[in-house]
Formats: structure tokens, C-alpha cells, sequence
């Protein structure tokens, strides 16, 4: 069968909660996990393939396939040695800006379901956009942003603090 | 660490930063965060802490941070450098750059080759003042080795920020892995040094970019290229650009004179198979140069090359049927004003502009 048959072919993806969202192959290609499974499943015009995604609830698959719909036709540039390591904070798309302000539970969730089904763009649009969460804070701003304990020992924190504070970003 | 038992909703997904996000996740965060940043993160708690020194996220340094450790202290020495990269974050460190005021000191004349012997600057005789006996109590060779064990894993060298002498690069010269030059400017008097560290690399060698200028390194370049052609077939990109100060001469030249260096130019790129980007900007290359690259091409040599940076001389050098030969292959990248050529394009990124 030719890559384009495959790729309008109808597949199903059925969340944790077992709801099932019905999506041309093209868009759930853009998880590198479910081409994967996809691919060992051997296609078949015939049957909708049916793929169970234990890992991710709903509401978050939802959002997940929102997005690749949206990206499922972006062309993927060839990166060289020197574009990859970038780090470019600020240049996300106002959609995608959109797309991760949800709360920051739902952003974690994203992040995780971004690493498991494997779909880099969105893994690295999540990762920035904690990233821009952390930019620009003191320690203590962050663990407030986080919810994070401190768990240094006063001697500790003392000691950190003096290591680092020449190169901090003020 | 076992999750909280705590019932709400939101309280759960707050904390799945900290205990929830795996360490890769984290680490991915960091590596977008400015290097500067991850100070500030290791005062945050102990898994970012530890996180933070994650060789993953210190396989350079960035400029910003070597210059406020240079700004912390001044009048630091290259041994106080090296002994900043001792700390553990950097035990996978790949790419060396320097602080950008910080100085070799005053004994940069002498080298060690390989095979044990001291060299001097082949080219320029004259300048080399020193003794022996000055070398040994400079110090120079126990510095040579101690940079070369300490950084086993440098493969890119980035001289562009530092303020060089003459036989700088020998200091370099017994770095395992090295195998990308960015050379600021080859001058007359350090392309001796260069040259070295250039038939030394040999096979290893697989990045060279520096500035040149005809009328100023005289016959530096020629000779480097000569021992890029006969030492190192494994070159994949190399980039030469006008110095940027003389750019005004850049325009003046007339039209049918050609740097010296388009024969040896044409020697690498008959032994150089496997180049992959070459940039010539405002070297006054020959029409024939290009001719033969093109041609090169077209007979499938030079199969990998993917892009060819050239500016507004080598533009006007070029046949016509070459440059839409070129042109309809897409690897010409023309650069029209050389104020145009972005420092990031020709050195690679944390370069900041020489003057």
C-alpha cells in the first residue's frame, strides 16, 4: 500500500478512560510511538485499526490531536549541528501560545503525553513554555510558581547560594 | 519519593513537576533555559540541583557565562581558567571557547609537536624572540598537557572571542578529539601555529572557518590550504571570509584579480571529497574555481556538498552557466553585502561580532 493510501486511512485511538477519537492516519502519524504500532500492525484498508492508549486520559488526547490536526501539513526543516542546540524561547506561534495556556496541571499532563506518544514538536513547545515559566525568577519565585519544598538545610542553602550567585541571571 | 496523598485535583497536579516529571523532561526544560539560568536553579532544590550539573547541559559554555566569570575577578590567568574547568560540570565539555579578555600571557611563541619537539613559528623567524630557557620557565608545555587531559572530549574550538598571540593555537595541539577549527584570522605570523595544528589533525580534522585577507596574511593562507588539501580528506565544512575590518577594500578590488589562494582552494576541493559546506566570502575566488566546483558536481563528485556561500566578488566571478547550474542544484547562498554575513553564519553560534 502507497504512504498516501495509509495516510487518509481512519484510525482509532482510544484513551484511558475508554473514549475513542477517530483520526485520519496522518495526524496520529505525527506520534512516532503510534506510527510505530501502526506500522507493526501491518495496515490493511479493510479494518480501522484500533489503538488503545493507556497512558492518556481524555481530555488530554483531545488536545493532543487538536494540535496535530493543526501541524499534521507543517514540513519538518532538516536541522543542522548549529539550529539544534538554539535556544530559542521566543518564537512560539500565537496558536501554539494559545494552545499551551491552559493551567499548569494540563501543561504537565501534555508534557508527559507529549514524551510518551513521542511527538517532538509538541514536547519541545511544552518544555519552552515552562521554560518561559522559569526565566527571569529567583529560587524562591520558582519553587512558589512549582509548588517546590526547599530542602536544603540552612548551611546548605548558604553554601549553594555562594556557588552560584556570580553567574545568576539578574 | 512516593506521591502525596493529597486528594484534590489540583493539588496533585501541582506537585507533578517536582516529583512527577521524569529527569529527562526537566533536563529538556533546562537545556532551553539560558546557561546563565541554571545558577539560579540550582539554589532551588536538591534533584534540580543535581539536575543542573548534567554534563548534558554543559557540553559548551556560553559566552555570557564566561565573561562574568572573567568580569568576577580581573587580571585572571589562563591557569585560573583551567582550573574553572575542572569543576565536574564540565567533564564532557566538547566545545572550548574562551573568556573574551582573557590572555595566553606573553610567551605565545613556542609549541610542542607531537613528536616531542619544540617548534617555532615556521614563518616568520624573525619575530620569534625567545629561548628555550624562556619557554621552560613560562610554562607553557605543563599547560599544554594539563589542558589536553583535562579536556579529553573538546572536538570544536572557538577562537573567535579571545584575544590570541601568535603561536596560541600550539596550546591546542594535543587535544584528542579536537576536530573543528573557528579561527578568527590567519595573519601572516599565526598561520604557523595553525598550520601545525592543521597537518597534526590530519584525518580528524572536519571543520575549518576562518578569516583571511589577501593583502594582510600574505602567503598564510596558501600554505594552510596547501596542508588542508594534502593532510585532511575528511573535511566536511570549510568557510573563509574577508576580514570584516577590510571590507571596504572588499568593493574595490577590480574585477579579474584573484586572491592567491584559488589554486589551493581548487586542490582542496579535488581532495576534499566529502565537503559539505563551503563559504567563500570576499576571498576573490576565480571564475575557474567555481567553474570546477560546478563541474565537480556534475560529474557526482563532491556528491555531499549541500550549500555554497559566496559573496558579491565571487558573484561576479562566475559564469553565467555556472551560476544558474549552481542555482538550479540549490546550493548557492549569495551574500551581496558583506555587512550581511552574519558572525552566527560564518563562526557558528555564541559568536559575538570581532572587531
Amino acid at each position: 500500500m502507497t504512504e498516501e493510501n495509509t495516510d487518509t486511512q481512519m484510525v482509532k485511538l482510544c484513551s484511558s478512560d475508554d473514549r475513542e477519537f477517530e483520526v485520519e492516519a496522518k495526524v496520529a502519524k505525527m506520534s512516532v510511538t503510534i506510527r510505530n504500532m501502526l506500522e507493526d500492525l501491518g495496515l490493511d484498508n479493510d479494518e480501522v485499526p484500533n489503538i488503545p492508549l493507556p497512558n492518556v486520559n481524555s481530555q488530554i488526547l483531545e488536545m493532543v490531536i487538536n494540535y496535530c490536526k493543526h501541524h499534521k501539513d507543517d514540513v519538518v526543516l532538516a536541522t543542522d549541528d548549529e539550529t539544534t542546540r538554539e535556544r530559542a524561547l521566543e518564537d512560539i506561534d500565537p496558536w501554539d501560545q494559545k494552545f499551551v495556556g491552559a493551567d499548569q496541571g494540563t501543561l504537565f499532563e501534555l508534557i508527559l503525553a507529549a514524551n510518551y506518544l513521542d511527538i517532538k514538536s509538541l514536547l519541545d513547545l511544552t518544555c519552552k513554555t515552562v521554560a518561559n515559566m522559569i526565566k527571569g525568577k529567583d529560587a524562591e519565585e520558582i519553587r512558589k510558581t512549582f509548588n517546590i519544598q526547599n530542602d536544603f538545610t540552612k548551611e546548605e542553602e548558604e553554601q549553594v547560594r555562594k556557588e552560584n550567585e556570580w553567574c545568576e541571571e539578574k | 519519593m512516593g506521591r502525596p496523598t493529597r486528594s484534590t485535583h489540583t493539588a496533585v497536579k501541582l506537585v507533578l513537576c517536582t516529583v512527577e516529571l521524569p529527569s529527562d523532561i526537566l533536563l529538556r526544560i533546562f537545556y532551553f533555559l539560558p546557561q546563565t539560568s541554571l545558577f539560579t536553579i540550582a539554589q532551588v532544590c536538591k534533584r534540580w540541583h543535581n539536575l543542573t550539573m548534567s554534563h548534558d547541559l554543559w557540553t559548551q559554555i556560553d559566552q555570557n557565562v564566561l565573561n562574568r566569570w572573567y568580569a568576577l575577578k580581573r587580571h585572571r590567568t589562563i591557569e585560573d581558567f583551567y582550573t574553572f574547568l575542572e569543576h565536574p560540570r564540565f567533564a564532557r565539555l566538547e566545545h572550548l571557547a574562551f573568556p573574551r579578555d582573557l590572555k595566553f600571557g606573553e610567551f605565545p611563541l613556542y609549541g610542542i609537536l607531537p613528536n616531542g619537539e619544540l617548534t617555532s613559528d615556521t614563518l616568520s623567524e624573525k619575530i620569534v624572540g625567545t629561548t628555550f630557557a624562556d619557554y621552560q620557565t613560562h610554562n607553557t608545555k605543563a599547560l599544554v598537557e594539563r589542558l589536553a587531559s583535562q579536556c579529553k572530549y573538546i572536538e570544536t574550538l572557538n577562537l573567535c572571542n579571545s584575544r590570541f598571540g601568535v603561536g596560541d593555537m600550539w596550546n591546542f595541539i594535543h587535544l584528542p578529539n579536537l576536530s573543528r577549527i573557528v579561527a578568527p584570522f590567519i595573519s601572516k605570523i599565526s598561520s604557523g601555529p595553525t598550520a601545525d595544528i592543521v597537518s597534526h589533525l590530519g584525518n580528524q580534522l572536519t571543520d575549518l572557518r576562518f578569516a583571511y585577507d589577501p593583502k594582510i596574511s600574505g602567503h598564510a593562507g596558501t600554505v594552510l590550504l596547501r596542508l588542508v588539501a594534502e593532510h585532511c580528506p575528511n573535511l566536511r565544512v570549510l568557510c573563509i571570509a574577508l576580514k570584516q575590518e577590510f571590507r571596504n577594500l572588499y568593493h574595490k578590488v577590480p574585477p579579474g584579480r584573484y586572491s592567491p589562494i584559488s589554486d589551493e582552494l581548487l586542490e582542496v576541493v579535488n581532495q576534499c571529497t566529502l565537503l559539505r559546506r563551503l563559504c567563500l566570502i570576499g576571498v576573490e575566488t576565480s571564475d575557474k574555481l567555481l567553474a570546477h566546483i560546478y563541474a565537480r558536481r556534475c560529474v557526482n563528485e563532491l556528491l555531499h556538498l549541500e550549500r555554497l556561500d559566496v559573496g558579491l566578488r565571487e558573484m561576479h566571478n562566475m559564469a553565467r552557466d555556472v551560476h544558474k547550474g549552481l542555482t538550479d542544484m540549490g546550493l548557492l547562498v549569495t551574500h551581496t553585502e558583506y555587512a550581511s554575513v552574519d558572525a552566527s553564519v560564518f563562526f557558528g553560534r555564541n559568536a559575538e561580532t570581532q572587531n
